[in-house]
């Protein structure tokens, strides 16, 4: 008992939290944001229990969610934003080669600096396979060797909470390179931002996967980016939410115009 | 459609708790993540106590446990793959920097070893023992933050402390013979 009293005392001199900080302004100005947003609950995660939904691979990185009052609705809003994903797209638009590479730039930076720390040498060798868009917002998916890839989903409009993003990161556990129809999924699910829903799903296809596209019952064909051996696509909404066990149903079609439909899980 | 008077009252409890639970969050946060972006996983924590609130429960301690529960989440969540499943782990500071807290000046535990030590433990093990030792948590109170009954977190925590005495005992020592003559030639 001696001993474990022993240990129990050197330990928490070694403890790695800062006791002398004076979080004050920060608490102060979080507090502010907190209560200015709608209460409504979401998938957040609660006390000792796996949030409902799934929420694979997704991290709310680079800052607090955006929070808006409930005014901002009906009135001009400060901290701009495409707060209900009102100028979302179905299919997506491309970019141009220069807008491409910047995005790409944004989203390492994005994700260096949260999350995606203890990765940076493998964010810095990424290259941006994918960048699309949809209406307002852009999403970019980085790939580097050994499967290593890092998607991020930002709205361009936002200002004062610029710093919102949807993403994810890392390494594959069991990464091989896609066979020629293969189209395997890394991240599958929904999540939230802020009070906003939304499902994505990407990953790798192979060579001869000319397109990838799903049936949404709320916004009809959506259909994903292909590009470079990888795939992306997100729409507002929960769709997503039971990919964990059920699966989601895809449209794929290939270079010879066959198509099929396949089901992704993770 | 809330009144008025309740949207108060909820303000008024949220803020109550926020307060008092503020400063343990960001440091139950930077013991298990990068410190350079707690203040910003403490938000995203509240924000969810925010909209959780009625859940919340009313003794504080109590209290305290269920929101270190929602952080243990909201970090867990925010890793990839198989990471997400695993136990969260805990940092200890540089062991160089720091003097032991107890005043008792012959420890017994070298903190470079204990830190060692700790290294070689699970995350798991790291996980039990930090809730016990740094937010020094009752099993009750620990094991609603894992979501686990108390039982099962006292058969944890017991393997838990047998996994870092043993790991402490299998660090090579210093030859004790040499210890001794040094400190006989000291007094």
């Amino acid at each position: 008992m001696t001993r474990t009293r022993d240990i129990t005392a050197a330990l928490r001199s070694l403890d790695a939290a800062d006791g002398d900080f004076d979080p004050a302004q920060q608490a102060r100005a979080d507090l502010r944001h907190i209560l200015a947003s709608d209460p409504v609950q979401t998938s957040a995660p609660s006390s000792g229990h796996r949030a409902r939904r799934t929420r694979r691979r997704f991290a709310l990185a680079g800052g607090m969610v955006a929070a808006v009052t409930a005014a901002a609705v009906t009135l001009p809003s400060l901290a701009g934003g495409d707060k209900a994903f009102a100028t979302w797209t179905r299919v997506p638009g491309g970019m141009t080669a220069h807008e491409r590479a910047e995005a790409g730039d944004d989203c390492r930076a994005r994700q260096e600096g949260g999350a995606g720390a203890e990765y940076a040498e493998d964010l810095r060798t990424a290259e941006p396979v994918i960048a699309e868009r949809r209406g307002v917002w852009t999403t970019v998916v980085l790939a580097g060797p050994g499967g290593f890839s890092a998607l991020c989903i930002t709205d361009d409009s936002a200002h004062l909470f610029s710093k919102g993003m949807i993403g994810s990161l890392g390494p594959s556990a069991s990464y091989t390179a896609p066979e020629p129809r293969d189209v395997v999924a890394t991240d599958l699910g929904s999540g939230a931002v802020g009070s906003r829903e939304l499902s994505l799903a990407a990953g790798t296809a192979g060579s001869d996967v000319a397109g990838i596209a799903f049936r949404s019952r709320d916004h009809g064909r959506v259909a994903a980016t292909v590009s470079n051996g990888r795939f992306a696509l997100w729409l507002p909404g929960d769709e997503f939410q039971d990919a964990a066990g059920d699966g989601v149903e895809f449209e794929v079609t290939y270079r010879d115009g066959s198509t099929d439909t396949i089901v992704l899980t993770l | 459609m809330s009144s008025p008077s309740r949207v108060a009252d909820r303000e008024r409890t949220f803020r109550t708790v926020y307060e008092a639970l503020y400063a343990d969050v960001l440091r139950f946060v930077q013991r298990r993540a990068n410190p350079d972006h707690a203040e910003d996983v403490v938000a995203d924590v509240f924000l969810v106590v925010w909209r959780r609130l009625d859940e919340v429960p009313a003794r504080h301690e109590d209290a305290r446990a269920w929101v270190f529960g929602v952080a243990r989440n909201t970090l867990l969540n925010a890793r990839r793959g198989d990471h997400r499943r695993a136990a969260l782990g805990l940092r200890l500071a540089d062991a160089s920097t720091r003097a032991p807290a107890s005043g008792e000046a012959d420890l017994v535990v070298s903190l470079v070893d204990l830190r060692r030590a700790w290294g070689a433990l699970s995350g798991a093990h790291q996980e039990v023992l930090g809730l016990c030792v740094f937010e020094a948590l009752n099993a009750p109170q620990a094991a609603a933050v894992l979501g686990i009954s108390p039982v099962a977190f006292r058969l944890r925590l017991s393997r838990a402390r047998r996994a870092l005495r043993l790991s402490l005992d299998h660090i090579p020592r210093p030859d004790k013979a040499a210890v001794m003559h040094e400190r006989s030639t000291t007094l």
